[in-house]
């Protein structure tokens, strides 16, 4: 009977993984093949589609490309988001529950509303499609998410060490650049990555808010509209690759650190 | 760098509770001044009024001769050790320390020699490079000490800094307290609820209830002639005895009370004047109490062992006066006397260890304030 259930357990987690990883397994297995078609049977390993991609003036700019808009914008959403945040959790502001409540709003509005919406407000502006607009676009998305994590991180117990600093002769500038910033730091590495995570792969705002230069996501999908091809395959890997790198680093400096103090 | 504190009709309110009611003080230039009062007292809030954290609603702060009521804490001559010691979790004990004279504008080799000077001060030496949460509660308090002279303030704020010390550790850094400022000359203002930490401290001790100061003084004058029935209670374990005022003539005062008539001298109640008939509550010390005959002593008639215990120093008993079997005093009897539960003992009293005063403001249980462990 024991046997039985353990048994029952280890199909279950066996199913339930594989549903999670299997798509991920078989889009980097076929990256790695040697033939023309991503599909069985797998004849490699062979790094052939990989320098394909990489010889690919289009995708290497657009991996540039991409890089240079969830760097950018990661750090502009946390700042502005740290900066909310500190405000809200430090002074009485008029209706800073509404506030709060509309700074957080965008996480539970889908991308694609909010893609339609800027790129209407961009046309009657008259501000053109470009990085640029995707990187406004981003930092909509995840500045709310910079915001709800830093305010999580400040705390009362915080009030006082601050405090200490003001009390030896800091500005409200020196304060929160000196001593608050650093006491959040955690808080704020956390929500770059994160920050980052999301703006590197993130497809509809930047398609929609792209012309010329694209990022790598919208890139992969002219792509894809010529057929399945490893490179489809060596250059999907690549974005989970890069995307998996900034998990871990997440995970080794920052919650590693959080957990030993 | 020391200066003088002084408070002006301070009047402080939360909504409508009024936390600090007219507060009239003078703190002398190189004064350590306790502020001892239980929770909700109004101490912290006048420690946090000087520190410039609070606007008082009424009434001005001069330190010196200045008037810093509306001075933010920056530009303040104060510095303050909270009690949680707020030390920057980020940052090494030399820059700790040295952060308000960064603040100040000066380089960081004057600031590290300047920090290492204070780290020694308080007995952490070399230690410039550790951060604050490899350290322990009593070493994280002396660097949050260090870091407050550093900037050599005129006067430094400590916020009940001792509160959680263990017992050993927070008479040793008590002595150390009182050693630093005999040492930098600086005006010491100190919060605490705890009246042997005032006593071990203090040259004077302001006591606080209620938004009022009820006694201030030395810590003898208050522990031995309080102004108050609250002073009286808070500073240590008292009796109470309700009488009434039969004769007041020039230098004696003749009192009944429910242990008989008592003759006592005109300066047992120094600070009112007992007409005759007035209710007075008089207070006796446990230690005053004694059993041996004496000249001139009261006789308090005898009184019924209830309980005892032995403390080291004396044994602290529970006794029911045969005069007023219904009432129980404490008293603190000698070390080397024998004495058991059921025993009769006789009381008396040195008249000039008495205390009366105007029993018109009720007292505070009498034996409650003694714990001084309360948060």
């Amino acid at each position: 009977m024991r046997r039985l259930e353990s048994a029952a357990v280890v199909t279950y987690l066996a199913l339930l993984y594989g549903f999670i990883f299997l798509p991920v397994v078989i889009l980097v297995l076929f990256s790695f093949q040697a033939g023309r078609f991503p599909i069985p049977p797998f004849n490699g390993p062979s790094l052939r589609w990989y320098a394909e991609v990489f010889a690919d003036g289009r995708l290497t700019d657009a991996l540039i490309n991409s890089l240079l808009v969830a760097l950018i914008s990661s750090g502009v959403a946390c700042l502005l988001g740290f900066l909310a945040a500190y405000a809200l959790a430090r002074y009485r502001l008029p209706g800073s529950g509404v506030q709060r409540a509309l700074i957080t709003a965008p996480l539970t509005v889908s991308y694609l509303i909010i893609g339609l919406g800027l790129l209407m407000t961009f046309n009657m502006v008259g501000v053109p499609r470009s990085l640029l607009t995707v990187g406004i676009g981003h930092v909509v998305i995840n500045t709310p998410l910079c915001f709800a994590i830093i305010y999580a991180q400040i705390g009362e117990h915080q009030v006082n060490i601050e405090r200490a600093a003001r009390d030896l002769g800091a500005s409200d500038w020196q304060v929160m650049s000196l001593v608050t910033a650093p006491m959040l730091a955690p808080g704020i590495v956390a929500a770059y990555f994160l920050s980052v995570t999301f703006s590197w792969d993130e497809f509809i705002i930047a398609f929609l808010l792209s012309r010329f230069d694209v990022t790598l996501p919208v890139e992969i999908w002219s792509l894809l509209r010529s057929g399945l091809n490893p490179k489809t395959n060596a250059v999907g890997s690549v974005v989970f690759l890069v995307s998996t790198v900034l998990v871990l680093v997440l995970e080794v400096t920052v919650f590693r650190r959080a957990a030993r103090r | 760098m020391t200066a003088q504190v002084e408070f002006r009709n301070v009047t402080q309110r939360f909504g409508s509770t009024l936390a600090l009611d007219d507060i009239n003080l003078t703190i002398g230039a190189g004064d350590f001044a306790v502020l001892l009062g239980p929770s909700g007292c109004g101490k912290t809030t006048l420690l946090m009024i000087l520190g410039g954290f609070l606007t008082p609603n009424e009434g001005r702060v001069l330190i010196g001769d200045s008037d810093v009521t509306e001075r933010p804490a920056r530009e303040r001559p104060t510095t303050t050790m909270f009690q949680d010691y707020a030390l920057f979790p980020h940052m090494s004990l030399g820059a700790n320390v040295g952060f308000g004279l960064r603040m100040r504008g000066i380089g960081r080799v004057e600031r590290d020699a300047r920090a290492r000077e204070l780290l020694d001060l308080v007995g952490l030496g070399d230690t410039a490079k550790r951060m604050p949460h490899e350290l322990s509660g009593g070493q994280r308090q002396r660097v949050a000490l260090a870091r407050a002279l550093a900037v050599e303030p005129d006067v430094l704020l400590l916020d009940e800094p001792l509160g959680a010390l263990d017992l050993k550790l927070r008479r040793r850094m008590q002595d150390e307290l009182k050693q630093i400022q005999r040492r930098v000359g600086t005006t010491f203002v100190h919060v605490t609820h705890d009246q042997e930490e005032a006593m071990a401290i203090a040259d004077r001790i302001i006591v606080m209830n209620q938004g009022m100061i009820e006694d201030e003084g030395e810590p003898e004058a208050i522990y031995l002639r309080p102004r108050t029935v609250f002073a009286a209670g808070f500073m240590g374990e008292i009796n109470f005895l309700p009488g009434r005022v039969e004769a007041s003539r020039e230098n004696q005062l003749q009192l009944s009370t429910s242990l008989g008539e008592l003759s006592l001298p005109r300066s047992a109640a120094p600070r009112f004047d007992p007409r005759a008939g007035a209710a007075v509550q008089i207070c006796v010390r446990p230690e005053h109490f004694t059993v041996a005959a004496g000249a001139g002593w009261l006789e308090l008639g005898s009184a019924r062992v209830v309980d005892e215990s032995f403390f080291g120093t004396h044994h602290r008993c529970h006794l029911a006066p045969e005069r007023d079997p219904a009432r129980t005093l404490v008293a603190h009897l000698p070390q080397s006397m024998r004495v058991a539960k059921g025993d009769a003992v006789a009381l008396r009293i040195d008249p000039a260890s008495v205390v009366v005063l105007p029993a018109a403001d009720s007292p505070s249980p009498a034996h409650d304030s003694h714990g001084s462990d309360e948060v």
